[in-house]
């Protein structure tokens, strides 16, 4: 197995993680962001 | 200028657009295990597996321009053959019970307008904040539904959607094409990316499918795995062929809201994979 091939082998662990750690942050602000910001009936979409 | 709405009514479909990009990374490697490719240009091959063309186009640009043409090309062909590439990896890694599974959906859920609204613009901090070098691909998409959802800025909005996007399409199409010498084209390296390109839309495919059938293992109300393959770009034909396959296997099941809400995410999913590969390999 060459470096280059390691080195992706590193990006791909990494990056699937972080890829997936960034959207569970974006999970929990859509969710933050609707117990502030519940619907209501005049501003709803 | 998409619409985040169907995602916000349920943001639990964005671990499906983060699962989907999983052909992003398996490309990579597959370019840098074939001895040809430095690691850039490895990164630049593997992006074509977001299924999102300015996002392969931005990172083969600044990684690899002189494959620009080659990954452009493989992009929007194969963003163009999702409904050919997509059911036959479906098919294979579920089976027909799995492909009937009702899905309940909420089609009155609301979304508060101050969601919408500060929802693009927490994502863009936020993405910032993590991966500085994103902010030119998170920050155009969060541009154009921030435009959309203000609601006050509507003539820009119309402007953006229709003049500007053809007009940005034709000088794109017009300026990659120019780059497409036959020196440079006409090359077995091009037949590899093309190659490499495909596989990267069946590891997405097989990433999300993949995904759902593990998630299913933990929930009594199982979700269909074929959501998981809506989580690619390619908005809105990858939940276009969930949805046909759905009522292939039963007239009367409905599941496009929850593979639209895939598909968004997806979306999302493509982008921040895109500046973590630039973040991480730049």
């Amino acid at each position: 197995m060459n470096q280059v091939t390691l080195e992706a082998l590193r990006v791909l662990g990494v990056g699937m993680g972080t890829v997936f750690s960034v959207l569970v942050i974006f999970y929990l602000i859509v969710k933050g962001l609707q117990i502030i910001f519940p619907p209501e009936s005049q501003d709803e979409a | 200028m998409i619409d985040f709405s169907p995602l916000l009514k349920q943001p639990i479909m964005l671990f499906f657009g983060a699962a989907a990009q999983l052909g992003i990374f398996m490309a990579m490697l597959l370019a840098a295990s074939t001895g040809v490719f430095s690691l850039k240009e490895a990164a630049s091959i593997g992006i074509i597996g977001a299924a999102d063309g300015p996002t392969s186009i931005y990172v083969a640009n600044l990684f690899a321009p002189d494959l620009l043409g080659p990954i452009s090309v493989a992009a929007y062909s194969y963003m163009a053959l999702v409904p050919i590439i997509q059911p036959p990896v479906i098919r294979a890694l579920t089976s027909k019970k799995e492909r009937q599974i009702r899905m309940e959906a909420d089609y009155d859920a609301k979304v508060s307008k101050k969601v919408l609204i500060l929802f693009p613009i927490v994502v863009t901090l936020v993405a910032g904040i993590i991966a500085p070098i994103s902010v030119g691909l998170v920050g155009a998409l969060m541009f154009g539904n921030l435009i959309r959802e203000s609601g006050v800025m509507d003539r820009l909005s119309k402007s953006a959607q229709n003049e500007l996007a053809n007009l940005t399409t034709l000088l794109l199409g017009i300026t990659i094409g120019s780059t497409m010498v036959a020196e440079k084209f006409l090359a077995p390296t091009t037949l590899l990316i093309l190659g490499i390109g495909l596989l990267a839309f069946v590891f997405d495919t097989a990433g999300g499918v993949l995904f759902a059938k593990f998630i299913n293992l933990f929930l009594k109300k199982k979700i269909n795995p074929m959501i998981g393959a809506a989580g690619i770009s390619a908005f809105p034909m990858s939940a276009r062929v969930v949805q046909k396959i759905a009522l292939e296997e039963d007239p009367t099941n409905f599941i496009l809201m929850q593979a639209i809400g895939a598909n968004v995410a997806g979306q999302i999913g493509s982008i921040i994979a895109g500046g973590i590969l630039l973040a991480l390999v730049g």
